[in-house]
């Protein structure tokens, strides 16, 4: 299920003065079963690309297929909204959980099953779903959102921000359900917390008004980006072990893991 | 409509606000009252008028288009229920009458929208709410209230448009059709909640900007300078010309 | 500056979100308050500022308890607050008029409110954005602004709730090099967030819970007692210098130097 994005160009209220060219001319090929990092500022046009990726927007000019169908919402793209909790209105959990499933006509006892399955894989307690949503935390309505995104099977999913404002304990929770279900499921990742998206990530893309700027691997990019705006672009232990490379240490710049970095400085201080 | 306030230093943008909010009733009243004739020096005047301030022809052209279809309704009405002489053989409507009338006050819309849109790219919204609650100052605090609760309430309403926009993404994501009961709901609460929640930053933010009930808007204030009476002087031989000789 | 004496805050139906808190911020001082979804960081500084009342135990701000409604204006003049969406802060229409409105609040002189504008958009190098409309700045750009907008009051205190958690990485930076700046000056700062990295030039940190204050110490104290808690980040470079044995250190600089001397005395 590879994602083709040739020539994307998008832009808002086309033809009036308060036009903005979100996207120009984009070209990405994204591989089936991957998670594929999309970095970028506020403006960079992220959010945009997930939207239309999503097919919820129809882009100015040139196209976008999930193998060589359209996107279409709920039959072969899911997408995870920011702040997904936001959009829970319904008097239990259950009901808001199920009823995009039930509009798309599937039986009651295969909605029933999905719902269950994708709970425990996101590590929920089923006892939850009969609760209303306006009195659970938010790190478990963060996770009972993105269970029932899961539930509906998409071939595609879009993370758009699933970490924003969650406390390290669930942000842990959110990446270990995503590490488990790539491989099945081709994700994009979106977040502004670099450790994180270079973390779950194998290829990444920097969006820059509206520009590609970079695509490729997780060590082309932290390469990429030690070398750009001074490592604004570099997690910070990248930033570390990016310095300590340059100063003449013998270490692997691209280690993402603080136990392994810390291993390697060892190492290169007793060689000397 | 332009709502977007432009900095500047052109005539207009230096004439004190409340000169200008006198003058845009003065303005309107003409618009309203005069002739066709009058009509077309008035719309002379306001281009020359947006070009004085550096008002590009094409942007204010451009905020006329959101009321395009209200224009063509006023005409359509018009044009089909104006009895008078038959513009085609055997048909009794549309009637040259019905398109002179329609089209004349269709102008004058226009017009009108012109003129208010040069008046806000001009007055930044301070200025503008020192105006309102100058002439609004017999109601006392209410007055004062008033005019601020009008300039919050224009800055909220853009951003009630994007949450509307993000909600209905997001919920037809989730499998919602936004029709019908079960789709108004999807929409209506969680905007509801999200614009509460705005609100309530918004509250916050003014406390944390010592926001009181008895502040006045002095910073934007300007005493009436001899532009502001060359501005009256210019009305009233505009009110003149239009009147008496077109 | 701020005393909180055994606090105690819950909202209606709910049990307490905090419950005997006390809290010291020390003239000057910049304190980093951390804590997880639901530890009640927001309700403590919304407390600290009136905007919430407790049900138990006193908030005073210089003196003045934030239970005295009449004289809470002058509790805003001394602490200002900064929030974390940078888009719902925004009073003005222009960066210039944001700026003015709360001077205009004060009832500063139109002459000292040119040269305060002057002077803080220089401070914030957001000179060139002046006269620009607020909505069509970046996210970044815009909290800037926010934080212009209140240190243009000149309050003894900034309060400021995750003030970079919803602004990209290039803002995010230039903020955070701001805080400590603004410290330096003489402001007193109180800095909520959940992420320990924008807290390493804290004096001192406070670690909040669901079940109160679960640690408070220096900057390096609380980061080495949490070193071995499980589900609490902690500053990469700390770990690291701590890791191999080094004394602590918060900053890459810092430890680049640290490791390079090392290698040297080998």
């Amino acid at each position: 299920m590879s994602i083709e994005i040739r020539q994307l160009t998008h832009i808002y209220d086309a033809g009036t003065m308060g036009e903005i060219k979100a996207l120009d001319k984009i070209d990405l090929t994204i591989k089936k079963g991957n998670v594929f990092g999309l970095v970028g500022g506020i403006g960079s046009g992220k959010s945009t690309l997930a939207s239309l990726i999503a097919g919820l927007e129809k882009p100015t000019g040139g196209r976008i297929t999930i193998d060589r169908q359209p996107p279409c919402p709920g039959r072969n793209v899911g997408i995870l909204f920011q702040q997904p909790e936001d959009f829970f209105f319904e008097k239990t959990l259950f009901r808001d959980m199920t009823s995009g499933l039930l509009h798309s006509g599937l039986a009651e006892d295969e909605v029933n099953e999905r719902i269950n399955s994708t709970l425990d894989l996101a590590g929920l307690d089923r006892q939850i779903l009969d609760q209303s949503p306006f009195h659970l935390n938010r790190g478990t309505l963060r996770l009972a959102a993105f269970a029932s995104v899961l539930a509906m099977r998409p071939r595609v999913l879009i993370l758009d921000e699933p970490t924003a404002s969650l406390d390290p304990m669930s942000r842990k929770r959110m990446v270990e359900v995503v590490e488990h279900i790539s491989g099945d499921i081709t994700i994009i990742y979106i977040s502004h917390r670099l450790q994180e998206v270079i973390d779950v990530s194998q290829h990444l893309a920097v969006l820059d008004k509206g520009n590609v700027t970079f695509t490729g691997t997780r060590s082309g990019y932290l390469d990429w980006a030690a070398e750009q705006y001074g490592g604004e672009f570099l997690p910070v232990l990248s930033q570390v072990m990016y310095s300590l490379y340059r100063q003449g240490f013998d270490v692997d710049p691209d280690v993402t893991c603080l136990d392994d970095a810390v291993e390697q400085i060892r190492l290169s201080l007793e060689k000397t | 409509m332009i709502r977007m306030y432009g900095h500047g230093r052109s005539y207009m943008h230096l004439l004190d606000p409340r000169t200008k909010l006198a003058l845009m009733v003065g303005v309107s009243l003409l618009i309203y009252s005069a002739r066709p004739s009058g009509l077309g020096v008035l719309l002379g005047f306001v281009l020359l008028l947006s070009r004085t301030c550096r008002l590009p022809y094409t942007r204010l052209i451009q905020g006329l288009r959101p009321m395009l279809i209200f224009f063509v309704v006023i005409f359509l009405t018009h044009v089909l229920f104006t009895s008078g002489e038959p513009l085609f053989e055997g048909l009794p409507v549309p009637s040259l009458e019905g398109v002179i009338v329609g089209s004349v006050l269709v102008l004058r819309f226009i017009l009108l929208i012109l003129y208010t849109s040069i008046m806000t790219y001009t007055t930044s919204p301070s200025g503008l709410n020192y105006a309102l609650m100058f002439f609004l100052r017999p109601l006392g605090t209410f007055g004062a209230d008033l005019a601020f609760m009008t300039g919050t309430a224009m800055t909220l309403i853009p951003g009630l448009f994007r949450e509307k926009d993000i909600i209905t993404k997001a919920q037809v994501a989730r499998g919602y059709k936004p029709r019908g009961l079960k789709g108004f709901t999807a929409l209506v609460v969680p905007l509801l909640l999200r614009s509460f929640r705005r609100v309530d930053e918004l509250s916050d933010s003014l406390e944390s900007r010592c926001f009181h009930s008895k502040r006045r808007y002095y910073y934007y204030r300007k005493t009436l300078a001899k532009r502001d009476y060359a501005g009256v002087g210019i009305y009233v031989v505009l009110v003149v010309v239009i009147l008496f000789f077109f | 500056m701020i005393e909180m004496e055994d606090v105690t805050f819950s909202y209606p139906s709910a049990d307490p979100v905090l419950d005997g808190i006390n809290v010291r911020v020390e003239k000057g001082e910049y304190l980093g308050v951390m804590g997880d979804n639901g530890s009640g960081k927001t309700t403590l500084v919304r407390l600290m500022t009136g905007l919430l009342l407790p049900q138990k135990g006193t908030i005073r701000v210089n003196g003045i308890s934030t239970s005295d409604r009449a004289r809470l204006l002058e509790i805003r003049k001394s602490a200002g607050m900064v929030f974390q969406n940078p888009d719902a802060q925004a009073i003005g229409e222009t960066v210039e008029e944001d700026l003015v409105f709360g001077l205009e609040n004060l009832g500063t002189p139109v002459p000292e409110i040119d040269t305060r504008i002057e002077k803080y958009l220089r401070l914030f190098g957001i000179r060139e954005l002046r006269y620009r409309n607020v909505r069509t700045l970046s996210g970044g750009q815009k909290q800037l602004v926010n934080l212009a907008a209140v240190m243009v009051m000149e309050p003894e205190c900034i309060i400021l709730d995750e003030p970079v958690s919803m602004v990209d990485v290039v803002y995010r930076r230039i903020i955070l090099e701001h805080i400590p700046r603004l410290n330096r000056g003489g402001t007193a700062i109180v800095h909520i967030t959940h992420d320990p990295e924008e807290l390493t030039r804290c004096h001192r940190l406070i670690v909040l819970s669901r079940s109160g204050i679960i640690n408070q110490g220096t900057t390096h104290e609380v980061f080495s007692q949490l070193l071995d808690e499980e589900n609490m980040d902690i500053p990469v470079h700390f770990a690291i210098s701590r890791a191999l044995g080094l004394s602590p250190v918060l900053t890459t600089e810092a430890l680049l130097e640290e490791l390079c001397r090392l290698r040297l005395g080998n």
